[in-house]
């Protein structure tokens, strides 16, 4: 997905991060980490640890907020400054689109991408390195919520001052336009905070 | 030349080291010279027993260099063509070299370079035998049309790809040429006080030489009419415009080909085409009340209303304004509709009296000639004075666009790849058009709703929705 997608993201949203990484299983031409995991979704948590890991230990210092997105995430970093301009680093705290299923304090969806505090980026760590944290299971987002719940890492509501949320797992059109009555979709019964579908454009 | 010496070293030359008359490429000094020299060798010799004199070595190496192109080569007529030509002696017939080139009529320059692209800056140089017109008798063009096919023939045997496309090309244009038997520039048409083809916004300079209430005032006064043209099979189209953009229109009126049950429309009860624009045209004149600005749209058009107000603020709407992204076919200039057609109140006017000449504006086209609405509209306001201008940003950019934003973008990346969305379209934009009710939606969330917090445009005016509008 290099050509088609990482390269798009380098010149579109990826060029107002700080600093941006790309962590990929195999060495490529692109700047890419490489990772010793294998492919495929069901080494997606393996990926992930070893990129966290990867990240703590060499660019811990370079910043203060750490941001997981995926290849075809889009996002607008300087409303992702805004609400966490808010909120202390040196905290242990964990944002994105909050689920409710699986683990009692709720997790993020990994689809939305979500941004891990120093602080919370340092327990993660720590979790694996003293056994409290185990890869139990290949499903990422909901794994992860489950070490960061252990590890004492609070989740952050992140909607606006409206109510409405500011991550999305899916893209623009299914939450702008006006939708016959239909049964909810699985994500919007996943979703911590009640969701509410308005039929005006406010 | 004297400059050409002085420019090389202390010794003296006395000859020229260009291979042509104006450097080493051929130029249309030398489409006008060569040809000559080439029938005076072949002509001259036959008849006159004259040959170019040895001693003219300048002529000769010219002449020499000239016989090195292909393009000069390969178009020369055969010499028996040549000698058949001047038979019946030299006052019947004159030669007149043309060079006709497919792109930049006033540029007969011929790229040397190896690409064999058949793009349509390769252009072709060579003479056609024409005769002059004598009077009314008939001139003996058959003799052009016997050299001119007599060469394209030669042309198709030879080897070469796609300058030959370029050839024929040209060999068929100036065939034409020479059978109209008249080949003047374009005549420019009568211009009225701005005639430009391209319009732009004004730019912050000059918004900022104005004053602050004079910025007011413009403000206040400008308003526009949208003239929304419907049929009810594009139901969902319609519905889709009239929840989005029409709504920061100061005056959205739809016109519809039939009534719906779905939507409210003005029914026009008219299939046709232009005669439907015809009549929504002519309603939106005499109901514009104190609005100087028509916006006219199809609902598969996506406009942002305020872009249009920033393009027209400092026009002045009693004079003739037709804008929009225009298009060229034939000598027509016209302006798509699909990209939206902006007309200011004095083009409006002129178009609604010259709907009364049956004979230049008719509400019904005959049957035989059909032309789309969007070019019989340009051929009405042609007649009155008011030509098709190009909407453009203070960089020359296209404001209205006949291609929706992700077709845009996909042409941006194979085109610049390293600069897609900079690259890609005007960022004053007036509008998008193939673009799905969905896209629509999208659109207004990203257009009006979405911003990065933070960033400032320094706007200098501020333009508020219409009164009563169900705009925020």
């Amino acid at each position: 997905n290099l050509e088609s997608r990482t390269k798009h993201v380098k010149a579109t949203w990826g060029k107002h991060c700080h600093k941006v990484l790309y962590m990929s299983s195999v060495k490529t031409d692109f700047p890419t980490v490489e990772l010793n995991v294998s492919e495929g979704r069901e080494n997606l948590y393996w990926k992930t640890i070893r990129a966290l890991q990867y990240i703590h230990q060499h660019h811990l210092d370079g910043a203060n907020w750490f941001l997981k997105a995926d290849d075809d995430t889009y996002v607008v970093v300087e409303n992702l400054k805004y609400i966490l301009s808010k909120f202390d680093p040196e905290k242990p705290l964990y944002m994105g689109r909050r689920f409710k299923p699986f683990i009692s304090q709720g997790y993020m969806s990994g689809g939305a991408g979500y941004v891990l505090s120093k602080e919370a980026l340092r327990r993660f760590v720590r979790g694996f390195h003293t056994g409290e944290c185990t890869h139990f299971s290949t499903i990422e987002d909901m794994a992860l919520g489950k070490c960061m719940e252990t590890m004492k890492v609070e989740p952050v509501d992140t909607r606006d001052m409206k109510g409405r949320q500011t991550f999305h797992p899916y893209p623009l059109d299914h939450y702008v336009i006006r939708q016959q009555r239909r049964p909810r979709p699985w994500h919007m019964l996943y979703d911590y905070y009640t969701p509410i579908e308005v039929s005006n454009t406010n | 030349l004297p400059e050409e010496i002085d420019h090389n070293s202390a010794e003296t030359i006395t000859v020229s080291k260009r291979k042509f008359l104006d450097g080493d490429h051929l130029t249309l000094a030398d489409c006008n010279l060569l040809p000559k020299l080439h029938v005076i060798r072949v002509a001259a010799k036959k008849y006159c027993d004259f040959e170019i004199p040895a001693e003219f070595t300048g002529v000769w190496r010219y002449l020499e260099n000239a016989y090195e192109r292909e393009e000069f080569k390969q178009t020369c007529p055969a010499d028996i063509e040549i000698e058949k030509a001047y038979l019946g002696g030299t006052l019947s017939i004159q030669l007149r070299p043309i060079c006709a080139c497919t792109e930049k009529p006033n540029k007969c320059l011929l790229s040397s370079s190896n690409q064999s692209s058949s793009d349509g800056s390769r252009l072709g140089c060579w003479s056609l035998l024409m005769s002059e017109a004598r009077g009314t008798r008939g001139a003996p063009e058959n003799v052009s049309l016997q050299v001119s096919t007599s060469f394209l023939v030669a042309n198709m045997l030879s080897e070469r790809g796609s300058f030959m496309k370029g050839m024929i090309l040209g060999g068929v244009f100036c065939l034409v040429l020479s059978l109209l038997g008249s080949f003047s520039p374009i005549t420019e048409s009568k211009t009225e006080d701005h005639h430009h083809h391209h319009v732009k916004a004004a730019s912050k300079d000059e918004l900022q030489q104005l004053s602050e209430s004079r910025l007011q005032e413009l403000n206040n006064q400008l308003q526009i009419s949208c003239v929304i043209m419907v049929q009810p099979k594009n139901l969902v189209y319609w519905a889709a415009a009239l929840d989005t953009w029409t709504k920061h229109c100061d005056k959205a009126e739809f016109y519809t080909s039939e009534s719906s049950k779905a939507l409210e429309a003005i029914d026009l009860n008219e299939k046709d085409d232009w005669a439907r624009l015809h009549k929504a045209l002519k309603h939106a004149y005499e109901n514009a009340g104190d609005i100087r600005w028509f916006f006219v749209a199809q609902p598969s058009t996506f406009a942002i209303i305020e872009n249009l107000k920033y393009l027209v603020l400092t026009k002045n709407p009693e004079q003739p304004f037709y804008l929009g992204k225009t298009v060229k076919s034939g000598e027509l200039e016209y302006v798509e509709l699909n990209g939206g057609i902006v007309l200011s109140y004095e083009a409006l006017k002129r178009l609604v009296n010259v709907f009364q000449d049956e004979d230049k504006c008719p509400e019904r086209q005959s049957a035989l000639w059909k032309l789309s609405e969007d070019k019989q509209l340009a051929v009405c306001l042609k007649f009155t004075g008011v030509f098709a201008e190009n909407g453009e940003d203070v960089h020359g950019k296209g404001l209205f666009n006949s291609k929706s934003v992700d077709s845009l973008i996909s042409e941006s990346m194979d085109q610049n790849p390293n600069n897609v969305v900079k690259g890609c379209c005007s960022d004053m934009a007036i509008t998008f058009s193939s673009m799905s009710p969905n896209q629509m939606q999208v659109m207004m969330f990203g257009v009006y709703r979405l911003r990065p917090y933070g960033h400032d445009f320094h706007d200098i005016l501020t333009f508020y929705p219409p009164k009563g509008s169900d705009n925020d």
